[in-house]
């Protein structure tokens, strides 16, 4: 008994612990972000690796969803007579929920696992220490160029998941099951809201870009300096990047929702 | 901590080019130093021994303000480093190079990359400026044609090469080598030997190394310190060939370095 309510102690701090360093590393990144000097390039690059890099997976994946989308609005809405509203259903739940949340996570594998696994190989080999023997700070050279680029990645990434998933739902839609064309856009048009729907979307993906992007980079750079350590923050970026994800998806849709 | 033959290290004042003093340092319950002090002469070549896990790549890792000492100072010269923030260390380490096991170059930037970089982050020097300073180092550690490569690319001695030129391309007061012939073969080891007695006495830097290589030990050290139940032992060679200390006589032996310490010497 003692054992347990030592060790939910030391958990605790532990935590608490983590969450203090995690938060003083995020206003290390905005701190950087802000101040020059500018390492475009460098962001530039990390965008490449983590936006052009991740465009046929998220393309791909939109295609797929939009088209599972379509099929299952269709046969649910048709049950009510209502299969004219099938763009407004493929539109609606790709805007507000599965375009930021499935891109989000979908990055988290494919880019912010990545980012992690070489910051985390950096730390290994001694190459963040190489750096700071040059004076060099490597949150600065290092993990601010990633995590800005995931931040500034993600909206159009889903974005594009978006317009590829509306894309899949025309084809099912239309193409397959004959629906009007000009009805699935109309009722695409008339019912998805700027403020509501895509601010909210916009906001997400950007909040979801931020996240993932602190998340990886800290697991990374904090990452024990051996192939094992590597390995764990690889894994513990996905897993809780994509809890988090999950989580301020429900806070911000409660709080874009209040707002209305 | 003294040994008979040797020069005790307390009685050192901090006043060499880099003093280490009354450091102790734990890694949880595994004590590494417990008040070890030492000192490395300025422009000499000093070797740090010791048996592996004594801490020899630690006390380096103090020196270049990498790690933290629980207690205890560490002087660069007139500046004590162990309690600046880290902004502060960074303005010392200006003065620093160091020179990693494993190199320590960046994978993603090509060789000339890699060996440009200080001089671009604290320099205002035009690229062509930069080149030319970036050849004339590859030149002197003896590189030829590797600006486009990556580190990956290169063999185990022309890593150490590539680290060597970054290390010294902002020509620091100090160079921190650590392990600088391991996974070498004994010509890449005379080679790199010989390109850091050169670099020596061309710059007059004061180098200090990690090294278990006991035969170059011998044949480049101007000074040695013994890292040893948490403190040290310094001497020159000869008075750590003629200690009658059973430790370091235990750690020659153990080497083989009865006839290769006459051979060096």
């Amino acid at each position: 008994m003692f054992e347990l309510i030592r060790d939910v102690g030391w958990r605790t701090v532990e935590n608490v612990h983590g969450l203090g360093g995690i938060t003083r590393f995020g206003s290390r990144l905005v701190l950087e972000t802000l101040a020059p000097p500018y390492r475009l390039r460098r962001v530039l690059d990390e965008l490449y690796n983590t936006g052009v890099l991740s465009l046929a997976i998220v393309c791909a994946s939109g295609t797929a969803v939009g088209l599972v989308l379509g099929l299952q609005g269709y046969n649910t809405l048709v049950r009510f007579g209502a299969e004219q509203s099938v763009g407004a259903v493929v539109g609606l739940s790709l805007v507000r929920e599965l375009g930021p949340v499935l891109t989000a996570l979908l990055v988290t594998g494919r880019a912010g696992s990545a980012v992690a696994a070489e910051i985390g190989a950096m730390v290994a080999t001694e190459q963040l220490d190489g750096l700071r023997m040059m004076s060099v700070d490597p949150i600065d050279f290092v993990t601010q160029p990633k995590a800005l680029a995931l931040a500034l990645a993600m909206p159009l990434l889903s974005a594009l998941f978006i317009v590829f998933g509306l894309f899949g739902g025309y084809l099912v839609a239309v193409g397959l099951l004959g629906v009007d064309a000009g009805t699935y856009v109309s009722s695409l048009e008339n019912n998805i809201d700027f403020r509501n729907d895509v601010l909210g979307s916009i906001l997400k993906s950007l909040v979801f870009g931020a996240l993932v992007g602190l998340v990886a980079t800290w697991r990374g750079y904090t990452s024990a300096p051996n192939a094992a350590g590597v390995s764990r923050a690889t894994t513990g970026a996905v897993v809780q990047a994509s809890v988090a994800t999950l989580m301020f998806d429900y806070v911000i849709t409660a709080l874009w929702g209040v707002g209305v | 901590m003294t040994s008979p033959g040797l020069r005790p290290d307390a009685a050192n004042p901090p006043h060499s080019r880099v003093d280490v003093v009354s450091v102790r340092l734990a890694f949880g319950e595994r004590r590494v130093f417990d008040g070890l002090s030492c000192r490395f002469s300025a422009s000499k070549i000093s070797v740090i021994l010791g048996a592996s896990g004594v801490g020899k790549s630690t006390l380096l890792r103090l020196m270049a303000g990498l790690q933290r000492p629980d207690y205890g100072d560490i002087w660069i010269g007139e500046q004590e480093i162990s309690r600046l923030s880290e902004r502060q260390v960074r303005r010392v380490r200006r003065r620093l190079g160091m020179m990693f096991q494993g190199g320590a170059l960046l994978d993603s930037m090509s060789v000339f990359d890699n060996v440009a970089l200080p001089l671009r982050e604290h320099t205002k020097l035009h690229e062509k400026e930069i080149s030319e300073r970036v050849h004339g180092q590859f030149e002197a550690v003896g590189l030829k044609r590797v600006d486009a490569l990556l580190p990956g690319q290169l063999s185990g001695g022309m890593k150490k090469r590539v680290a060597l030129a970054r290390a010294m391309i902002t020509e620091p007061d100090v160079l921190l080598i650590d392990e600088p012939f391991s996974g070498l073969d004994p010509l890449a080891v005379r080679l790199i030997e010989a390109l850091l007695v050169e670099v020596n006495h061309a710059k007059g830097l004061t180098m200090i190394l990690t090294n278990h290589h006991i035969g170059s030990t011998m044949r480049m050290a101007d000074e040695v310190v013994f890292l040893v139940d948490g403190g040290a032992i310094s001497g020159t060679v000869r008075e750590l060939k003629e200690s009658i200390d059973p430790r370091i006589q235990r750690f020659l032996q153990a080497a083989g370095t009865g006839p290769a310490l006459e051979d060096a010497s």
